[in-house]
């Protein structure tokens, strides 16, 4: 009796096109505005280049010169510099063709038009400048003999730190927004869920009232529409997860069957989530679907689905929500496959999504069970 | 004003979803305006750094007082797993370790290795922490070799490192009042909350007054379609102002004064791109789309739109190509404009006015097609084709 109404939920809900070409073609429509939007973005915002600078002289200054000549021989070059006079120094400026212009003269001086991090590296190194010419000149007061050594000190390289790279994984951020598209979807599945409940109540649908005249045990029947749900859900999370990685190239690292399983396993959270939207309470079937987009995307939203700034505030300033956001959670088990080596944060991950799942469906069977109606 | 009744009518039955939408987007676009800030290492003046003092002793604790004299120390712990998260998305810009025997090494000369800086990113702020490292570390050598003690040279190097250059911000703008950068943040994330809550709540109310059974009873009454079509207009007109002013009312709350100066433009910036999410309303109602295809159109539309023309991401790291696309869409000269007005780039009162004529022209553009395409569609003789079909 199971697999027959499971049959006949499949197919009935492979007939409703409508829902399910959505959620399938919506990460596709999403992902590929995003891929479009974001190529170039992680080199241009965050990935270090040289800086573009205006250097004014008013005299000739070969001390500069030569520090300048040095920094833009060097591996990594801080600057990308153009000598010029001060009126077409700062139209340069006005047009953005240049972050800051530096003034040479008894110090060092910059004019910037922001307070960003690249005019900060310009500052730094107006300041690293002029500091050297302190230290020397209060050197040259206390003890005049020392001078030669401090100043071979000073030019000598210092490397103070050791880097220690925290992960092998994509360290493009911008892959979080990828993260969160999916789990948009695996919420949207939430209306998917809603159908369990509209279908199985007599008073909400009128394939609900068929279902309650009928011999079939209630529980049966909400079963295979649940079962059919996850299957549907299941088959867009497979998609949605190939689409990204195989035709957009997203880059989710090379434990790609984890990815799917984290994806599948959001999308149960998601229809178990319109489960229960469904079963609460007594009210209207577009209050409902409202309630569901609304939840979902603010959960989207405060996962950093429109500013991927927003989840780390969120995560030090509310840690137990961003633990129970179901977005942050999905979008977290994908993060975590990605920068840990280990399974630790995965699994606790994808045991999060298992009880939510649990309580969610525990609930709405609780709220729709022992229902009566009366025929008139 | 039949229609326009009907269309209240309606509009009042379907209140309830369409004010929990737009308490959705209110409440969206606070949090964006308060915790938004999309554009903060652009305008981040100090770096959020971490240490992790593992020398503990008099040096590393100066040490520790050099760097929060001109950044903000963040309390990460020593968890790794927290560590690599603030880092992965740029919470803490830097994580520094003061080695073991850090004191020991400074005084006798060496300073290659005192400090582990963590890495995820490759980044401006990683690059800028380094420097400041090293030269920290050259000060502090560059004194004992002068024959200083350490707790000497120590305080030599933070006196030397925090004494001020000469660093002058040039605004190329003398008259920005009104109008900071705190509150065009606001004003940058309106695109997508007008966008958002206007297409949720309009659009099922039009759908509902294009259902077939209305529209043939429409069309066999005397009214004129575009008169009909104009009576729409008007009537989410009068909707779309209430929701507006909401987000204006929202606007000045969240300033705490009211608007002056500049942000009077900023205000009209925002009123014409109201009229042109209301012309999108109406134009893809017009079609008659489901109730799921019409969410697929509404995210794609709001969030599409808002990384393509910087609302999200600024329009200053997109590439190229993008930003030459995104002329296409209204948005690009919304936020144009608003960066003008807030003097992120150059303000120039003509090259504001453009951008919001353009604005204009693309209200009017769509409203143009929207009055055509229903002439069409709606027209006595289409729905005879139709039913004859």
């Amino acid at each position: 009796m199971f697999l027959h109404n499971l049959k006949y939920e499949l197919l009935s809900g492979l007939r409703s096109k409508d829902l399910t070409f959505w959620l399938i073609l919506f990460p596709i429509i999403l992902g590929s505005f995003f891929k479009i939007a974001f190529s170039g973005v992680y080199e241009k915002d965050t990935a270090f280049s040289k800086i573009d600078t205006a250097i004014v002289m008013t005299e000739e200054d070969v001390t500069l010169k030569s520090v300048i000549d040095g920094i833009e021989a060097s591996d990594q070059p801080l600057m990308d510099v153009t000598y010029t006079n001060k009126e077409e120094a700062e139209k340069l400026l006005k047009d953005g063709d240049v972050k800051g212009i530096i003034y040479s003269g008894e110090e060092l001086s910059l004019t910037v038009t922001d307070k960003g991090i690249e005019q900060t590296i310009l500052s730094s190194f107006v300041e690293k400048y002029n500091n050297r010419a302190r230290i020397i000149k209060k050197t040259a007061e206390t003890d005049p003999s020392a001078i030669e050594k401090v100043a071979a000190v000073l030019s000598d390289d210092v490397k103070a730190a050791n880097e220690v790279p925290l992960t092998e994984g994509n360290t493009n951020n911008l892959i979080f927004y990828f993260y969160n598209l999916i789990a948009m979807v695996a919420l949207y599945g939430s209306l998917n869920g809603l159908n369990i409940a509209k279908n199985n109540q007599a008073d909400v649908s009128a394939l609900g009232a068929r279902k309650q005249c009928s011999p079939t045990p209630k529980s049966l029947s909400t079963l295979a529409s649940f079962c059919c749900c996850i299957i549907m859900q299941t088959m867009c999370m497979v998609i949605c997860v190939t689409f990204l990685r195989f035709v957009l190239r997203v880059d989710f690292g090379n434990r790609l069957h984890f990815v799917y399983l984290a994806a599948i396993l959001g999308g149960i959270v998601g229809v178990s989530m319109g489960f229960f939207i469904g079963s609460v309470g007594n009210i209207s079937s577009n209050t409902r679907t409202t309630i569901s987009f609304s939840l979902s995307m603010i959960f989207c939203f405060l996962s950093g689905l429109m500013i991927s700034s927003l989840k780390p505030k969120i995560a030090l300033m509310f840690p137990w929500f961003d633990k129970l956001n179901p977005a942050a959670v999905i979008a977290d088990s994908f993060y975590s496959l990605n920068i840990y080596t280990d399974y630790d944060m995965y699994l606790e991950k994808l045991a999060t999504m298992a009880i939510m799942s649990a309580v969610l469906v525990m609930l709405s069977l609780i709220f729709t069970r022992r229902k009566k109606y009366a025929s008139f | 004003m039949q229609v326009f009744k009907a269309f209240m009518k309606v509009l009042r039955k379907r209140l309830f979803p369409a004010l929990m939408y737009v308490s959705v987007f209110v409440f969206i676009g606070i949090t964006m305006a308060k915790f938004g800030d999309s554009d903060s290492k652009f305008t981040a003046t100090e770096l959020s750094i971490g240490i992790i003092d593992e020398d503990d002793t008099a040096a590393s604790r100066a040490f520790a007082d050099f760097i929060g004299e001109n950044n903000k120390i963040l309390d990460l712990g020593d968890d790794m797993d927290v560590i690599t998260d603030q880092l992965y998305h740029e919470y803490a810009d830097s994580v520094i370790v003061i080695r073991k025997g850090y004191s020991e090494k400074l005084a006798a000369g060496e300073t290659d290795g005192i400090f582990d800086i963590y890495r995820v990113h490759e980044s401006y702020a990683h690059v800028y922490c380094e420097q400041m490292l090293d030269e920290y570390a050259a000060a502090v050598k560059a004194y004992t070799t002068a024959g200083m003690s350490l707790d000497e040279a120590v305080k030599g190097a933070g006196e030397a490192l925090t004494a001020e250059s000469n660093v002058t911000i040039e605004t190329f703008d003398d008259n920005n009042s009104g109008f900071s950068k705190s509150f065009a943040s606001y004003f940058q994330f309106l695109p997508y909350i007008l966008i958002s809550a206007i297409m949720s709540t309009l659009c099922p109310v039009l759908l509902v007054m294009n259902k077939k059974e209305i529209r043939y009873r429409t069309n066999c009454s005397s009214v004129d379609p575009s008169t009909y079509t104009l009576q729409i207009f008007a009537g989410s007109l009068v909707f779309v102002m209430s929701v507006w002013l909401i987000l204006m009312g929202v606007g000045i709350f969240l300033d705490g004064s009211f608007f002056h100066g500049r942000a009077w433009a900023a205000v009209l910036n925002s009123l014409i791109f109201a009229f042109i999410a209301t012309a999108i309303s109406v134009f893809v109602s017009t079609f008659c789309p489901g109730d799921n295809l019409l969410n697929l159109i509404i995210q794609a539309v709001g969030l599409g739109m808002s990384f393509f023309c910087g609302i999200f991401v600024p329009q200053s790291v997109l590439s190229s190509s993008v930003v030459s696309a995104s002329r296409f869409l209204p948005a690009y000269w919304y936020i144009r404009a608003n960066e003008m007005l807030c003097g992120k780039v150059a303000y120039d009162f003509g090259s504001v006015a453009i951008c919001l004529a353009i604005e204009a022209g693309f209200a009017v553009a769509i409203t143009a097609i929207t009055v055509l395409i229903r002439k069409i569609r709606y027209s006595s003789s289409s729905i005879l084709t139709a039913v004859k079909a």
